[in-house]
């Protein structure tokens, strides 16, 4: 009897170290992943940020955070027309890119970038407030960028 | 007679050795039971810490989104007041508060009316909990809204005025 428990006990301890290790490297490998895509998101985040097909220019000085309502619009066809879609794939991957107005009045301005996976396994959505200049009205509006990253 | 004294003694010597022997077993199985609870024990914590994974892009987003709030709050050029900037209009607070220049109110309450409305259609909205302050003493602050927060990321803007360094800070909860 005793030595059937003891057998037993052996066997469950066996068990139990043959899970964690098992379960370490499942973790790992999920942390990985996770770690992978986070950096992914902050890359692109930062291109966003930092197109220079919307940013603001003053006599070619470049201002941070702030996009060109006019070359907005325009950068919406040029993005996302067929001949050019491998090159701002390779910046913005599996993403859609939306501006929008929220001061002093709320409206969709435009969507700059859109590759958008419909059967999508994991979506991570961004927003992150931008000036929006009106170069022929000389005012700056309060928007902001969303920007949703998909991944297979 | 003498025969019969070593039999005994042997039946002796054996129950001895058995009760050893069980002694023995007992005390693995109390070693074997030990060993699973310290097992099981550094299970749970491996678990417990496998959950606190670092979130890089949250730590990213929630540093640009205080700096690039406060940025673009200030440059905003303001609904209906003649044309003037968020920075200028709280500026004109800190240097004549009572005076009504911005659609008959006067600036600081025509400032924190705008904020507060920019701030409801964007943080609020993100479900992203936070505190606006503007001051020239952190303790008496001139406007302050939100929740307060413990563990957050701070960003001030210090602004020059005629009466000394305003402030405005924004504190984005973690």
């Amino acid at each position: 009897m005793m030595e059937t428990i003891a057998v037993l006990a052996v066997f469950f301890i066996l068990i139990i170290l043959f899970y964690t290790f098992y379960s370490n490297t499942a973790v790992d490998i999920d942390e990985e992943k996770d770690r992978t895509r986070q950096f992914e998101a902050v890359k692109v985040m930062q291109q966003v940020y930092s197109l220079v097909e919307v940013q603001c220019s003053e006599r070619g000085v470049v201002k941070d955070g702030c996009i060109d309502l006019l070359k907005a619009n325009a950068a919406s066809e040029i993005m996302q027309n067929a001949e050019n879609k491998e090159f701002y794939f390779d910046k913005l991957g599996f993403s859609r890119i939306t501006i929008k107005q929220i001061y002093p009045e709320a409206k969709d301005i435009a969507v700059i970038y859109d590759n958008s996976l419909q059967d999508y396994s994991f979506k991570d959505l961004s927003n992150m407030p931008v000036s929006l200049y009106h170069p022929i009205e000389n005012k700056y509006y309060f928007g902001a960028i969303t920007l949703e990253i998909f991944s297979k | 007679m003498k025969m019969m004294k070593i039999i005994n003694f042997q039946h002796a010597e054996n129950r001895r050795f058995s009760c050893i022997m069980k002694k023995g077993q007992q005390e693995i199985m109390g070693l074997a039971v030990a060993i699973v609870l310290i097992i099981i024990g550094i299970l749970v914590v491996v678990k417990l810490n496998s959950f606190e994974t670092a979130s890089y892009k949250k730590d990213y987003e929630q540093l640009e989104l205080a700096s690039s709030m406060l940025n673009t709050i200030l440059a905003a050029t303001s609904r209906d007041c003649n044309g003037l900037s968020m920075a200028q209009i709280l500026q004109d607070c800190a240097y004549n508060s009572s005076s009504s220049k911005c659609n008959g109110e006067n600036s600081c309450i025509y400032f924190e009316q705008q904020s507060r409305e920019i701030f409801s259609n964007t943080l609020d909205a993100w479900k992203i909990n936070y505190e606006f302050s503007v001051f020239y003493d952190e303790e008496s602050p001139i406007i302050r809204f939100g929740s307060s927060c413990i563990n957050k990321k701070s960003e001030l803007f210090p602004t020059p005025t005629e009466s000394g360094t305003l402030s405005v800070k924004l504190d984005i909860c973690r």
